[in-house]
This record gives C-alpha cells, sequence and structure tokens, in this order.
C-alpha cells in the first residue's frame, strides 16, 4: 500500500470519527489496476476502503455539490479537481466550510481507454503504480515503464496545476509541471472548420461530457429546453455542432481542464483542444484562469468599469 | 455447411460479395476506435476481439432517421414516405454478441402485434457473418448470459479463425449461397478440430448466471438502487452504446417551405427527461429509480414480455462507464443480497 493511500486513509478516519464530515467522498478500486471508482465512506470503518494510484481519474467535485447541501464533506481532490472546487465557490455553489478537501499532488492519471491503442492487455494487468514520475505497469511479465505520453489522461499533459490551489490538508508532491502544447488545430481557419466539422459529426449526443463535468451543475439545459428549441434533438453534424460551441461559451472562463469530457467521450472527440481554445483567448482578453482563487469574482459574470477591452 | 477460407483469399471472397451485396464490416479509423463502415478493397475489415465502439444496431435502426415528411402542397397537404430502397447489405465480422444483440432487437420490433415498418425494412435487407471470437476481453460476459457459440450459429455464416484461414459455416441458405464463392474450399479434419478448441475457450464463462435466476432476484426495493445512483453521473453512455437498447424520442421540425420532418432520435432512460409528463409530473424524478429502470428493464422486464435476456454480455456498459459502476459486480450483489449463493443458477 502506497503512503497516498495511507495518509488519505488515515484523514477520513479521522474526520468521521470527530463528526466534522458526514461523508468523505474518494476513490476505491475499480475493475482492473487502471480502474477507479468513486465511494462515499460514511462509517471511520469503512475509510479501508479508500485508496490512491494513478487510476483515479475521475473529478470527484461533481459529487461535492449535492452532498455538501446535507451537510459537511470531505472531499480527495487532484490539483483540476480542486480547481473545479474553487469554481464552485466562486459561483455560490458551495461554501468554503461546507467542504474539507483532501489534496492530493498528482503527475498525471491513466485513462484507461487508451491503454489498447498503447499496447497494453488491460486484462492482464496486474497492477499499475506511479513512482518518482514514471508509471509502471506489470502485465504479468514483470514491471514495465508505460510511456507516459501515450496512457495518461490528454489533458493531463498540459497540466500546470499539479499541486491543488485549494487544500485542507494535502498528500504528497508533485514534479514542476511541463505542459505541453495542443497542437492538435490547424492553424488555417477553413481547415480549423473542416476539422471540427469531422469531429463533430461523430458525436451521438448522449451527453456524457456535460453529465460528468463539475461545472455543469444546471438543473435544467439548455439542450432540454426543447419548446424553445435553442437546439434540435437531432444527431447530426449542425445540431451537434451547436451543442458543442454553446457549451463551449458556457464554459469559458469556467472549464479548468481536468479532460474528464475528453476521457468519457465514446466517440472519441479531442473536446479538451476546443475547451483549451476558449481558456486562452479569456486568459489573453481577461488574464484569468479559472478555479485558481476562490475569492475571484467569475470573470464573464463581472462587469468592471475599468476593463478597457480590445473593442475599445 | 462447411468450407475453408484462406485468410489470402479474404479479399477475393469480399470482390465476389460485393457484386452481390453492399458490405459493411469492422474496420479501425486513425484515432483507433473501432466502427462498422462500408468495405472495399482498400477497406478491409479487422477480424479480431475488440468491439466496435457503436453497436451494430446503427444498420437496423439508427441513431437518426426521418420517418416521413409534411408537405402542405398548393392547399393539396400530403404526407411524404421517408422512402429509400435498402439495398442488400452484408455485415461481416459481427461478434456473437452483436449477432445476439439482433434477436434482442428483433423480438421488441417484429413480435407481437405491430412490426416496425423501418426496423423491418432494414433487417430484411440485411445478411450477417459472425466472427467468432478467439478469446474475451476482461469486461466481456457474453457465456455468463448465453452461449455464444450459439448465437454465432443464428447468424447467415460464422467465421472461426482456425491459423491460415477461417472456418466459415452456413447455417441458412443466404449462408450457403456465400460460401458458393470459388475462394473456399473443403476444410480438413485438423482446421475443424481447431475450430472446436475456439468454440470451446469460448463458452467457458468466468462467472455462470442463469438469466431467470436474476430476473427473480431483482426486486423494486434493493440496497443496489441507492448505490449506484450514488455515482450514476446519468450520462447516456450505457444506454447510447448499449447493443440492446432501442429507446427513441419523436420530434416534429419545420424545414422550411412549411413543410415539417418527423424523425426518431435516439434516446435513454437515464436522461432526467425521459419520462417527463405533459402536465409537468415525473415518475422517475432521480436517478435511483432511473438505475432501477435500466437494470430492471434489461434484466427482469424483457426476460418476462419477450422471453429472452436483455442483455447479451458485450461489456461495453463496464467498459466505458465513466465511474466504473461495473454491471457485474451490481448484479452479483443484487443476486447475493436476495439469497442465492451467487450468480450461478
Amino acid at each position: 500500500m502506497n503512503s497516498h493511500t495511507e495518509q488519505i486513509r488515515a484523514e477520513a478516519r479521522r474526520l468521521l470519527e470527530s463528526g466534522e464530515v458526514s461523508v468523505v467522498i474518494g476513490y476505491a478500486p475499480g475493475s482492473t489496476p487502471a480502474r477507479a471508482t468513486p465511494v462515499f465512506v460514511r462509517k471511520p470503518e469503512d475509510a479501508e476502503r479508500l485508496f490512491w494510484s494513478p487510476a483515479c481519474a475521475a473529478n470527484l467535485a461533481l459529487y461535492v455539490r449535492e452532498q455538501a447541501a446535507r451537510g459537511k464533506v470531505a472531499v480527495v481532490a487532484k490539483g483540476c479537481d480542486a480547481r473545479s472546487i474553487v469554481t464552485l465557490i466562486q459561483e455560490k455553489q458551495l461554501r468554503r466550510e461546507d467542504v474539507h478537501v483532501i489534496g492530493v499532488a498528482c503527475s498525471g492519471v491513466v485513462d484507461a481507454g487508451r491503454l489498447a491503442s498503447a499496447g497494453v492487455d488491460e486484462g492482464k494487468l496486474k497492477s499499475l503504480e506511479a513512482g518518482g514520475g514514471a508509471l509502471v505497469a506489470d502485465c504479468g511479465d514483470g514491471p514495465a515503464e508505460l510511456q507516459r505520453e501515450a496512457v495518461l489522461k490528454r489533458a493531463c499533459l498540459f497540466c500546470d496545476t499539479p499541486v491543488p490551489p485549494l487544500w485542507d490538508v494535502v498528500v504528497g508532491e508533485a514534479a514542476a509541471p511541463s505542459p505541453a502544447r495542443d497542437g492538435v488545430l490547424p492553424e488555417d481557419l477553413d481547415a480549423r472548420r473542416e476539422f471540427w466539422a469531422e469531429q463533430f459529426a461523430k458525436c451521438v449526443r448522449c451527453y456524457a461530457c456535460r453529465q460528468v463535468c463539475p461545472a455543469c451543475y444546471c438543473s435544467e439545459c439548455f439542450t432540454d429546453r426543447l419548446p424553445v428549441g435553442w437546439v434540435s434533438k437531432r444527431i447530426a453534424g449542425p445540431e451537434n455542432w451547436m451543442y458543442h460551441t454553446t457549451r463551449a461559451f458556457h464554459m469559458a472562463g469556467r472549464c479548468v481542464g481536468c479532460g474528464e469530457c475528453e476521457r468519457v467521450c465514446p466517440a472519441g472527440i479531442p473536446i479538451q483542444t476546443l475547451m483549451r481554445r476558449m481558456a486562452e483567448e479569456v486568459d489573453g482578453l481577461f488574464g484569468y484562469r479559472a478555479g485558481m482563487d476562490p475569492d475571484a469574482e467569475p470573470v464573464l459574470a463581472t462587469y468592471r468599469d475599468d476593463d478597457d477591452g480590445p473593442a475599445g | 455447411m462447411d468450407r475453408l477460407l484462406p485468410k489470402a483469399a479474404l479479399k477475393d471472397w469480399l470482390e465476389w460479395a460485393s457484386a452481390r451485396y453492399h458490405l459493411l464490416g469492422p474496420v479501425e479509423s486513425e484515432d483507433g476506435s473501432r466502427a462498422f463502415a462500408p468495405l472495399s478493397q482498400d477497406r478491409l475489415p479487422v477480424l479480431d476481439n475488440r468491439r466496435s465502439c457503436l453497436p451494430p444496431k446503427e444498420a437496423v435502426l439508427p441513431s437518426c432517421e426521418t420517418l416521413f415528411t409534411f408537405d402542405p402542397g398548393d392547399g393539396e397537404p400530403r404526407l411524404l414516405p421517408a422512402g429509400g430502397e435498402f439495398a442488400p447489405t452484408l455485415m461481416l465480422g459481427m461478434k456473437p454478441c452483436d449477432v445476439r444483440s439482433l434477436e434482442v432487437l428483433d423480438r421488441v420490433f417484429l413480435d407481437g402485434r405491430f412490426q416496425d415498418p423501418y426496423y423491418a425494412a432494414r433487417r430484411g435487407s440485411l445478411v450477417t457473418v459472425a466472427y467468432v471470437c478467439e478469446s474475451k476481453r476482461w469486461s466481456c460476459f457474453c457465456s455468463s448470459v448465453g452461449d455464444p457459440v450459439e448465437w454465432s450459429l443464428a447468424a447467415d455464416v460464422a467465421l472461426t479463425d482456425v491459423g491460415d484461414g477461417y472456418l466459415a459455416s452456413a447455417n441458412t441458405s443466404a449462408g450457403e449461397e456465400l460460401l458458393g464463392c470459388p475462394a473456399f474450399r473443403e476444410p480438413s479434419g485438423d482446421d475443424l478440430a481447431r475450430r472446436d478448441v475456439v468454440w470451446n475457450a469460448l463458452r467457458e464463462a468466468a462467472e455462470p448466471f442463469d438469466p431467470e435466476a436474476v430476473a427473480a432476484a431483482v426486486d423494486w426495493e434493493e440496497p443496489a438502487w441507492d448505490a449506484v445512483a450514488e455515482k450514476c453521473i446519468g450520462c447516456g453512455v450505457c444506454s447510447f452504446l448499449c447493443p440492446t437498447c432501442t429507446c427513441f424520442d419523436i420530434q416534429d421540425e419545420t424545414i422550411g417551405g412549411g413543410r415539417v420532418e418527423r424523425f426518431r432520435v435516439r434516446d435513454t432512460c437515464q436522461f432526467c427527461d425521459f419520462t417527463k409528463m405533459g402536465h409537468g409530473h415525473n415518475p422517475r424524478p432521480s436517478r435511483r429509480e432511473r438505475v432501477r429502470q435500466r437494470i430492471s428493464h434489461k434484466f427482469k422486464y424483457i426476460v418476462r414480455q419477450c422471453g429472452i435476456c436483455g442483455c447479451v454480455g458485450c461489456g461495453r456498459c463496464v467498459e466505458l462507464c465513466p465511474v466504473n459502476a461495473d454491471l457485474r459486480g451490481v448484479l452479483s450483489e443484487i443476486v447475493k443480497e436476495n439469497g442465492c449463493e451467487s450468480v450461478s443458477a
């Protein structure tokens, strides 16, 4: 058992024994060593179910808003997850005092869906561990180092917040970030339009990207407003485009780049490429990055007299 | 009727078949995903145990389909049928679970008093060639819900990889016609023996379970519903990608010139507004009811109504669930909770 797991369990036990929180939201081992599943621990003796490994891909901030409405919660949070929590606090969806953040310094998590293409047979995987910045997997033939670029959640390759910006306790130390540059988008605008047309044509409108996003908490999404008809239910290129671009605008200045949308997309659409582009725009125009400071005001919901944007 | 197709002759067979059928088969796309797409000499099928992302039900139940168009005319309104002749289509490389899923869909759309004419038209022009998996993926549980070899033999032809070639078994007259291609030859005793090895391995189940026992165990009140609902995020992935899920929504939309198009699109009981009624009430108001619905429908209601287990054990939901709410574990819990020792009969 690694020391991260020990520390998370100890903290959970302490919080539940003292009654400081009613639930600890964390990860439990999943169906294979490359997967983890969310777990809601309410009794100190159940803290044993918690663990930490590079398989802990999900953004647990997704559950915090609803659970915190019933009493203080603790949540295991990577850098991106903690940024989601900051966003929820900024948008008054959560009070700081209602969440105890068990931060984890993270060097990237595995996207189990990428293993097959990287030549790793998930069915034979015996263990998956991170140590000294390397990812090591044993498929029965002994430990072998995995190529990070090939198996990590793609968003992790662009991460610049390996340490949560908000925490009550923090576990582990992360290496200094060295985010990659996203070379996927063509420079030429016509080629770029074609690129997105091809990607959105793959969309099956399952809305997994929206459901998995902690920032998509609207009780009624614009896609559900059928009488108004913001976007048709038709599953076809133009309508899919409408859904994705509208959502991208709703996420501008709010998306923290956790990459869950991209991980869960069954059609393999590079949604984060679009979200990163929006984040670049917002940073360029307003010098603002989502989810870093709980006291900052949401950038696109705030009017400033002294804001002399490029429109003059 | 059994014949052997040398691997090198696969494209000859496809060329021969393409004169008679529009060909669809599993191809690998640039991003490494697998999909059923039109085949050609430059685009040969990949035959192995990887499953396609979108299940083959797309060929008989497309995710978006026009039902008819209304044209107001000049005072003479008309309803125009969707039209479209469906060319005879050969779907090659369907895994046993894929083939079985058509059987489940047939019970829903073709049996009973009302036949779905759109489904019937596409299904009627479809000829199926199964590819019997040489091994299971970690998430597969086909042999727990049935006999995948028997399922394969419900296809017009079943192909098994026996080393240098594919042992082809024809199960219908359309299948026998397909094996009339000169690329096929008589199989040897060794070929048949190797096929039996593959078939026996596929039949082995890690956790055999009797669909009837599960159907009996699934109950209206289960701790499992709350446990799963707590982590389920209500995305549509399990049902959208399920080969046997059939739910659809129907919408009318104006398409210009006063014309209206009625179309149907893929829908899922996991969406929060799926059962929202006109007067505002929703009998499945929370994730708990929706999780219960999905599992009960798949493993209890379909068994009772159609006499067939609704699940084919393809494992897509297991691999694709964003929160790894592994269905196999859930069923195990339900059966144990109801006093059975294990999920086996």
